[in-house]
């Protein structure tokens, strides 16, 4: 026979634990979607960056003649990614877009390699001295590197949406936008900041 | 004790949630792709830009609903357009390059499926990311981690925050993405082109003449031509696959020459092509060393011994007029099993002629290299029949033309996604989604000289929905005189 006294008091705990275990998965819950809403929420950073920044790539002949001839760079984007060439090894590949707007030209290099130049139509702009140059990045450099060749600090971060890029994120600073996946730096994009204080 | 085992469970539970929420960047670099690139300039310059600026370069209105599907709905036009952005070069490019007609498709079907994913995700409904925003924005108005003082930006701020902070003429953005798109598009067709067009310099050559036939791979068809390396290169990178099939027969010849002339090469009574059954039984096994331990080589002529002295070309030295000889040669890794025969009709100090016929068979396979070759299997017969051929000696430069006729029969199947047979003599190739056979006619007038590999290739792919096109497993035959074919 069964002492109901005894059952009663078996089951109160079991309905306790069970209750705490709901609420902890609630609790457990709440924080993942905060943390979620979080890593996906642009915000403002302030980086305290100690890092030593890294050496400045070697340009190639045909990128200093380049160079040499048009002086002023005004803008420049360069594109990281990994694809597997004639000798079946993979290796970066670094595409690089030059403007020189003075000269009306865009200039593609692809490792350094003169691989087009494009005519370019767009009107001048009181524009200031470009602050960064193409030398200053590396193929899949970290956030503290860029910070730290670059000297930025204060950045928006803006994370991509998993569906469209797991683990990208862009960010905006001075004249820069850049892009890391998995904290590797995979593009980069500068231009002459504008010279009246607004917006074009 | 139930409460110890749950509190236990409930640790372990804990840690666990942690672990998988600490989200550890891994020191393993971790490939990324091209499209990758693309798609984080887009998404960067849709801010910078500040407004809907794709639907403005197509001509269309501002799209202008919440800002949440707006973000949401700009990132699917996004795609469609990158995606629309390879059909339209593919579509220009039709009928002049079908290899990267084809990569171009393949590149805006796999854009579109990931455009329907997020369309799908979008239309879920983002309830709990909402709740996910509004406590994310709760628990870190200001946070510090990892020495980095965080603020969370409210939405409806983002763009002109952006725009503050970035500070750059828009204009020069716009008209800078979609030229830089199509450069890195073009690009990567290039390559291909080069990877698939075959290994001589020649070939090169004509890989680099068909791209500067198209306005938009002109340039890249100039550099192509114009680095002398690149056949090295390639050579070396191919090298390892297709090459010992080749310098292997050659060099066995020799062997079976040296045999011949030291008594212990096998005569055989010279025939038509039924000869090559009958004497099966009398080939043996060579046992190729000192070259490629990948080689057999099976079997061994069936013609007359070769003249006094010239061993060094079987077909244009070493047998007269009426002999007939067969080989067949097998390659353990790829699989290939070759039976090659040809009859030498008439000869002259400067020309013969003659006729070749041949069947062979192979396995495709994963390879041992994953950097090359995606997974897979399948397999390809085929036949070389009605085959002639002319051998002209020109001058005394030790310069030589085979002309030839013929027909090459490759049937081809397994479960890849895409299969290729691909004709380096014309620099063509077709593709089908399910196997197939492909017939190649080789005409009269087609001319090989000293140095020309006149070749023909089976080429399969898989793909992956986030990846590029696993590079393939192919197969690749070659006929034609070597390079070195030495004074008589």
């Amino acid at each position: 026979m069964q002492n109901p006294k005894r059952s009663g008091i078996s089951w109160k705990p079991s309905l306790l634990i069970i209750f705490f275990i709901f609420a902890a998965f609630i609790f457990i819950f709440l924080i993942y979607l905060g943390l979620t809403g979080y890593q996906a929420t642009p915000k403002y950073i302030h980086l305290n960056n100690s890092y030593i920044p890294p050496g400045s790539v070697q340009y190639s002949e045909e990128q200093q003649t380049v160079l040499s001839q048009f002086g002023r760079l005004n803008y420049f984007s360069i594109q990281f990614y990994d694809d597997w060439l004639d000798n079946g090894i993979l290796q970066t590949i670094r595409v690089e877009n030059w403007g020189f707007e003075s000269h009306g030209q865009e200039i593609t290099f692809l490792n350094g390699v003169l691989l087009e130049s494009t005519g370019i139509d767009i009107p001048a702009q009181a524009s200031l001295p470009l602050t960064y140059s193409p030398d200053q990045f590396h193929a899949y450099m970290s956030l503290q590197e860029i910070s730290a060749v670059t000297g930025v600090t204060e950045l928006i971060e803006m994370p991509m949406e998993l569906e469209l890029l797991p683990g990208g994120k862009i960010y905006f600073g001075p004249g820069i936008t850049f892009g890391l996946k998995n904290n590797q730096l995979i593009y980069i994009e500068a231009f002459s900041q504008i010279d009246n204080g607004g917006q074009s | 004790m139930k409460t110890v085992i749950f509190h236990r469970i409930f640790i372990s539970l804990m840690i666990v949630i942690l672990l998988a929420g600490c989200n550890m960047p891994t020191p393993e670099r971790t490939r990324h792709s091209m499209d990758d690139s693309i798609l984080m300039m887009y998404s960067a310059h849709r801010f910078i830009l500040g407004e809907n600026w794709t639907s403005e370069i197509e001509g269309g209105q501002k799209g202008n609903p919440s800002l949440r599907l707006q973000s949401t709905l700009e990132k699917i036009n996004e795609l469609r357009l990158l995606s629309q952005s390879y059909f339209d070069m593919a579509d220009r490019m039709e009928g002049s390059s079908p290899q990267v007609v084809d990569y171009l498709r393949i590149k805006a079907n796999n854009l579109n499926a990931q455009a329907d994913r997020l369309e799908k995700r979008r239309n879920r409904g983002g309830i709990f990311r909402r709740i996910g925003r509004v406590l994310g924005n709760i628990i870190s108005h200001t946070m510090d981690f990892t020495g980095r003082t965080v603020e969370t930006i409210v939405e409806n701020e983002i763009e002109n925050r952006i725009s503050e902070i970035v500070h750059i003429p828009r204009n020069i953005v716009k008209g800078h993405v979609l030229l830089v798109i199509e450069q890195l598009a073009q690009q990567r067709g290039g390559q291909l082109i080069r990877l698939l067009n075959g290994r001589t310099r020649q070939n090169i050559q004509r890989v680099a003449q068909l791209l500067q036939n198209i306005p938009e791979t002109a340039q890249i068809g100039r550099n192509l031509a114009n680095l002398p390396d690149i056949s090295r290169d390639l050579d070396r990178g191919l090298n390892n696959i297709f090459s010992p099939m080749e310098g292997t027969l050659q060099a066995a010849s020799n062997q079976l020459l040296n045999e011949g002339e030291t008594g212990n090469s096998q005569q055989a009574t010279p025939g038509n092509a039924d000869d090559e059954d009958q004497s099966n039984s009398e080939f043996e096994a060579y046992q190729i060393e000192n070259l490629n331990s990948d080689i057999r080589l099976l079997g061994h002529e069936i013609c007359p011994p070769p003249q006094s002295g010239e061993y060094n070309d079987l077909i244009l030295r070493g047998h007269p007029a009426g002999s007939t000889c067969a080989w067949e040669v097998g390659m353990e890794t790829s699989k290939v099993n070759l039976s090659l025969a040809y009859e030498i009709l008439e000869r002259s100090d400067q020309t013969v002629n003659g006729k070749i016929y041949g069947n062979f068979s192979g396995e495709i396979h994963d390879s041992s290299d994953p950097k090359w070759f995606g997974s897979g299997q399948g397999s390809y017969q085929g036949k070389i029949e009605s085959g002639e051929f002319t051998i002209r000696q020109s001058g005394a430069d030790n310069f030589y033309q085979i002309t030839g006729t013929g027909t090459i029969t490759i049937s081809i199947s397994g479960d890849y996604e895409i299969y290729h047979v691909f004709n380096t003599t014309y620099g063509d190739m077709f593709s089908q989604l399910e196997p197939f056979t492909y017939e190649i006619t080789l005409p009269a007038q087609f001319i090989w000289q000293n140095g020309t590999y006149p070749s023909f290739g089976i080429y399969v792919e898989r793909l992956t929905q986030e990846e590029e096109a696993k590079l393939p497993m192919y197969m690749w035959f070659s006929f034609g005189l070597s390079e070195n074919i030495p004074e008589p």
